[in-house]
Formats: C-alpha cells, structure tokens, sequence
C-alpha cells in the first residue's frame, strides 16, 4: 500500500507547533517511515504536489495572500487538522482584533503601508472546512502523534476537551485558586498540557483554549472574589486564545 | 553557470520563518538581487502595551518557537532593570542552563536539520539519514538531550511556562539535575563530534568585506 502523503503549512505563526515534528526525536524517523511527507517547507527542500491525505496546518489567516493559500490546500486535502492556538484560534496575534490595526501597524512600522495585513487574525476554520482542530500553544507532542495515529487507523482522535482541573486532581496537584487565591485559568482551559503550570505553583494562563462548555460568567465571578477587577478579569481572557475565549465572553 | 541566469524561489525551504529569492545574473555579474520575506507581521510591540508585567514573559516567548527563551530573558532582564532588581546566584545561573538548554535544541535543528542537506545533497535531514545513519542518529541524541534539560527546567520543550520576573515559579531539584548530568557528559562526546564533522563540511569559499561583532560576558 502506498503510503499517505503528509504536507505540513505554516501561516502566521513562530513555528513551534509545525517543529515539535523534529522534536519527536526518533519519532520523526517513525514519521517518515509512515507517511511520504510531501510538503514540510521547515524540514524538506522538495517541495511536492497534488492531492494530500493529511495536511497539518499552523498559524492563523492574517493577510489576503493566505486566504487564497488556504483555499487551495483545502481543495488538495482529505484530511484537514489544524495544530496550536494560532490556526485554531487566531493565536496571539488575534489580540490586534480588539484594537485598531491602523494604530497598530503606526505602532510598530515606520512605512505603514507597506504592511499587508487584514483587519483581523482569525482561524483556520473561519475561511475552510477543518476535519480536526489540535489545540495547545504549543501542541504536545502526544496529542500530535494521536491525531497521525487515529488518520491512520480511520478513526477519531482520542483527545479529551475537559478542563486542565481534571488533569491537576489526577495528578494530585495542590489547587492554586483554592489553596493560594492565584486566578487560575485551568477550570475553563482544555486539557492535553499535562497542567504544567499549577504543578508550578503558577496560574493556568489558557494556551490549550476553551475547554468543553466553559463556564466563563462563574470563574469571573469568583476571580472578582479575589479582589480582580473587571478589567483585569477581561485581560486574563485576553491571552493567546482571546478569540476563542471572547466568543464565549461576548455570549454572556 | 552560463554568463546570462535568473535564479527565482518563491519559497526558501529549511529556514526558520518565510522569505523567497530573486537573483539576476548579466555577464556573470549580479545585476538584481531581491530577498523577500513574507512572514505576516504580528505585533508585537503594540499589543504588549497596556498589558500586566508578569503576563509579559509568557507573551513574548511566543515570537519564536525556537528560541522563546532569547526573548523571556529579554523581557525579564527589562522588567527586572525597572524594577531596580537583580538576580543573582544560583538563579542567575539557572538561568544560564536553561539558555543553555535552548541553543543546544536549537543549533542541533540550525545545523542537522536545516542546513546540513545542503551541503551533502539530500533534500531533508531524514534523507541525509539514509546514507549517514550515524550523523542523524548523533543529531537525535544531541536534540534530546537539549529538549530534555529544556523541559527539566521550563516544564515542556516549546515555551516554557517556569520563567518569570525574579526568577523562576519553580526551580528544579538538586537530584533530578544530579541524575540528568550523565545525560549531559554523554551528549559532550556528541557535541565534540559534532563539531569534527561541521568543520569538515565543504564550504564555498566567500569572504567579505564585514565586520562581524560578537558580545560576550567576561563573568560566564
């Protein structure tokens, strides 16, 4: 049997969801082995075309050339999987939605105009169809293996949408909102991190996203508990996935 | 190469970020010579504003996948410089380690992944591996090793989510650093090796007429 053809894209992004592939370590070989990786830009200088069986998407849609790019790799793909908060949430970058880009890109360039950039930066899913999102900023390396796993079986990927409290109390892991009265995230974050963070004493800070049904309107209630304000509540949200979590924000 | 040739890649392959290359050549003189790099803005600068100082650390690490840390520590030693704090001692060397950690990842992907094809002929690092197995197996090693003093430190491989302003949220255990250190004298050997074998690599023989600047720390 042939093997599948496997392309990897990058649109707006740093490259760390597309380069946890060389990070897998021997699990790149594994890779290989498997999958003719036809397009992969960051690893490969050949650059094969035509029709992909899986195409893993990075970073979001933030200029009018990458509309037109991500049209012709959803026309070419069967599979379609979104990797890490950019292509499935806007990313960080999304955050110049809230604002004015006009003041953002004076900001920043000295020639202004010279800046091709869309009002907004926005999902993968906004433009095209996705057959599956990983989320994650970055994406873990499991949770990728899965997603190449389950394509390869015909069958879903077995990554769970529950909150990062979960995974704390499996771990045993002291509840910092609780015990320390620290604005912790993880009850309206995904799981699939592992909740490095509270196990760091620190705040879960939503790079794996929204987690299944958040209830956003009872968190924010009990961070003004701790003495948050409105505004410091809205900035929590206003993180790396502040276009998914602003979804859910602007229902209530 | 003929006196007359357009070299034209609308997309460079094996670098970090994106960009395309335009070269003309006129009677074996370059008459045009365009790099375009097509990496969408995102910002930076003008979304940090307004934001809370410790949100900083973990926002910037997001500007490179590769090297979060070059711009944690940036942004940490910036914050710390207003904050009129220094520090110093065993966190300062932590510190060091876990940058450390970071160009050991980062120039075995430099060096093994994205460059080395080219100067064998192999389209990929994983197509190099099938003639050189013991070069890839050596560039594995060596991208392990970093990734995992990477993760001991800042808790996974990509943006690490331990560095803060003031040091860490939480500094690693005397013995999971005393148990990694055998790791570390092994992959010594690999880096040994590694540089044997990069010298030996056929470079084309340009020079410049630049002047190269390097800083350094007298202290480290």
């Amino acid at each position: 049997m042939d093997k599948p053809r496997l392309a990897v894209f990058k649109f707006t992004s740093c490259d760390g969801c597309q380069l946890s592939i060389p990070d897998m370590e021997r699990g790149l070989v594994d890779i290989a082995n498997t999958f003719d990786i036809a397009y992969f830009l960051g690893l490969k200088s050949r650059k094969s075309t035509g029709y992909y069986g899986i195409s893993l998407v990075e970073g979001s849609i933030s200029t009018p050339d990458e509309i037109k790019r991500i049209r012709a790799i959803r026309e070419n793909t069967h599979y379609l999987v979104t990797i890490g908060a950019c292509a499935t949430a806007g990313g960080l970058q999304a955050l110049r939605n809230l604002k004015d880009l006009g003041a953002f890109k004076k900001a920043v360039y000295p020639k202004p105009e010279h800046i091709d950039a869309l009002k907004d930066s926005l999902p993968i899913s906004h433009y095209v169809h996705v057959d599956f999102e990983l989320w994650g900023c970055p994406i873990s390396r499991e949770g990728l293996l899965e997603v190449l796993a389950s394509f390869l079986r015909e069958r879903r990927p077995n990554i769970q949408a529950y909150s990062v409290c979960f995974e704390c109390k499996r771990k045993g892991t002291p509840c910092v909102l609780v015990a320390q009265g620290i604005p912790c995230l993880g009850p309206i974050t995904r799981t699939g991190c592992g909740a490095i963070c509270p196990s760091y004493g620190r705040d879960c800070y939503g790079c794996f996203g929204p987690s299944e049904d958040p209830n956003i309107k009872s968190l924010s209630l009990r961070f003004e508990t701790l003495g948050l304000s409105k505004d410091e509540i809205k900035l929590r949200l206003a993180g790396i996935n502040s276009y998914a979590f602003g979804k859910y924000h602007g229902k209530e | 190469m003929g006196k007359n040739k357009t070299i034209k890649v609308d997309v460079l392959t094996r670098v970090e970020g994106e960009g395309g290359l335009y070269v003309k050549v006129v009677d074996r003189e370059i008459k045009e010579l365009r790099l375009n790099i097509f990496e969408p803005p995102r910002f930076f600068e003008a979304f940090l504003k307004g934001r809370l100082y410790h949100e900083v650390p973990d926002m910037v690490a997001r500007i490179c996948g590769i090297c979060p840390v070059a711009y944690q520590m940036s942004a940490v030693h910036a914050i710390e410089k207003i904050f009129g704090l220094k520090v110093e001692g065993q966190l300062r060397e932590l510190r060091r380690l876990i940058y450390c950690a970071e160009w050991i990842a980062s120039h075995c992907l430099h060096i093994y992944f994205l460059s080395a094809p080219d100067f064998l002929g192999f389209e990929s690092a994983v197509a190099m591996g099938k003639k050189y197995p013991e070069t890839l197996q050596q560039a594995l090693r060596l991208k392990k090793v970093g990734n995992e003093l990477f993760s001991l430190l800042g808790g996974r491989p990509v943006h690490p989510i331990s560095v803060r302003v003031g040091g860490f949220y939480k500094t690693p255990l005397k013995k999971g650093l005393k148990a990694f250190l055998s790791e570390l004298e092994n992959a010594f050997e690999d880096a040994i090796e590694s540089i044997r074998w990069a010298i030996n690599l056929d470079f084309p023989d340009i020079s410049w007429d630049i002047e190269f600047v390097s800083l350094w720390n007298p202290e480290e």
